[in-house]
């Protein structure tokens, strides 16, 4: 074995390599994080906080703190995508709880918004723009990919919010995601 | 719950999505590693997620990382501005000449850290370099003698690496693409086989993870039949091969640990012909 990296032949950097060097402080894991997941943590981002501006503040705080809290990342509690997606969501959901995010989408929505003081729990699912999608997905399975994806939801958090069965909610999430991956392989 | 039934059961999609309990992630985290297959499933469905994610940002402009944000401790200085504040004379002439002290001094020393975090950030590459060709050198030189001088263990690295290189380099090298088949579209090998060296370097650039118990094992293929050319780590590391005289392919089976005699074709994962009539 040679510890020659053929980086230039490589599409894509295993998820375990840039455990190492994130583990190791190792500046290029966060070269290969922006390269493979930047763009799918920042749509989840976006279709939490909206607003594209913010969203590019939100990842950067995110990628600080992956960086900060590598160490934390436990490889046998899940993948690091999973791990990096769970952070984004949540400084995203942060970001919308802030004074002046609430100030700003209040002014934006409605006059009277003096009953709507939570921007982000007030706003359905289905008021996630995704117009490029629109046509992939019936609007159903469209909601339930957003919720379980964008907004973390869980398997009882979904039964309750879609008013469905809490037993079909994991088969209806398969069913969802598979016409998507036919969708993509098209 | 056997590691197939995660399959079809709407689990892996919210594995990924990281809303399971803890312990059904743990329990599914450890079934992937053990599974290949299982691994590969999920990479789909992760993949999936992503894509619709991306496709989701719709034309969004991905932000600069500011990099100052991502300095270890070591990298920077802690650097107090208060340190540099001169007390200021109430002379107006002296006055203006402390502000111009003051600035210097704070030119000077932000030059100071500048040095500093260059020597730093040289001297970590430095021991970085070091590891890595000590790692060359035990890996490629082979056993090299406890009490051999450090010169001739350089001089020999230096030769195994500019072997590497012209067989890389070479004209009568080629370089085979081995594509992912049926089972696995998205994984990836790389061969150079010398034809006239008839030596082979092989590089997994992406095949999925693979358990304590299996290993990939290269063939080539002649005139149909397949000839072993040796079991490889899954790494993206060039590894050297055994020497092969003719072939009209190459291809990377999974194999219980040790390889096989003969493939194992249902666990053909790549296979990349080889182009005719370059020598």
């Amino acid at each position: 074995m040679l510890p020659i990296a053929l980086n230039s032949t490589n599409k894509q950097i295993p998820e375990d390599q840039i455990v190492n060097w994130l583990k190791s402080a190792d500046k290029r894991a966060l070269n290969a994080i922006y390269k493979q997941y930047a763009m799918a943590l920042c749509g989840v981002i976006k279709a939490v906080v909206k607003d594209d501006e913010l969203s590019r503040d939100v990842f950067q705080d995110a990628m600080v703190k992956i960086w900060q809290q590598a160490n934390r990342y436990d490889d046998t509690k899940g993948r690091l995508y999973t791990w990096m997606l769970n952070i984004c969501r949540n400084t995203a959901i942060d970001a919308t709880r802030s004074k002046a995010f609430k100030m700003a989408s209040q002014i934006q929505t409605d006059e009277n918004s003096v009953s709507d003081t939570n921007a982000y729990e007030s706003q359905k699912p289905d008021h996630i723009g995704v117009p490029e999608l629109v046509n992939v997905l019936p609007e159903d399975q469209q909601e339930l990919v957003q919720l379980v994806y964008f907004k973390g939801y869980t398997q009882q958090e979904i039964s309750d919010e879609l008013k469905i069965p809490l037993g079909t909610v994991k088969t209806k999430v398969r069913s969802a995601v598979n016409k998507l991956r036919a969708h993509f392989k098209q | 719950m056997s590691w197939k039934d995660y399959i079809n059961s709407g689990l892996l999609e919210l594995y990924v999505a990281g809303t399971l309990s803890a312990q059904e992630m743990e329990r599914i985290r450890a079934l992937e590693k053990e599974h290949p297959e299982l691994a590969a499933e999920i990479d789909k469905i992760q993949q999936a997620a992503m894509r619709y994610a991306r496709q989701s940002a719709g034309d969004f402009t991905l932000p600069e990382l500011d990099e100052s944000a991502f300095e270890t401790p070591s990298d920077s200085l802690q650097n107090d501005p208060t340190d540099h504040v001169l007390q200021l004379n109430n002379d107006k002439n002296r006055r203006w000449l402390s502000i111009a002290a003051a600035v210097l001094l704070l030119f000077a020393s932000g030059i100071a850290i500048y040095m500093y975090v260059q020597v730093s950030n040289l001297k970590r590459e430095l021991v970085e370099i070091k590891t890595e060709r000590l790692l060359l050198d035990s890996v490629l030189a082979g056993q090299l003698a406890a009490n051999d001088s450090l010169l001739h263990g350089l001089n020999q690295m230096q030769r195994q690496y500019a072997e590497v290189q012209e067989h890389i380099n070479s004209a009568s090298t080629q370089k085979i693409l081995l594509k992912g088949l049926d089972i696995d579209s998205a994984a990836e090998a790389l061969v150079f086989w010398n034809e006239k060296t008839q030596k082979v370097y092989v590089s997994a650039s992406n095949l999925p993870a693979v358990d304590q118990q299996h290993q990939y094992q290269l063939w080539a293929l002649v005139d149909g039949k397949p000839i072993d050319a040796g079991v490889f780590i899954n790494s993206n590391n060039l590894q050297v091969a055994k020497s092969i005289a003719r072939a009209d392919a190459f291809a990377v089976t999974l194999e219980p640990k040790g390889g096989s005699e003969t493939p194992t074709l249902e666990k053909l994962y790549v296979l990349g012909e080889v182009a005719k009539g370059n020598s």
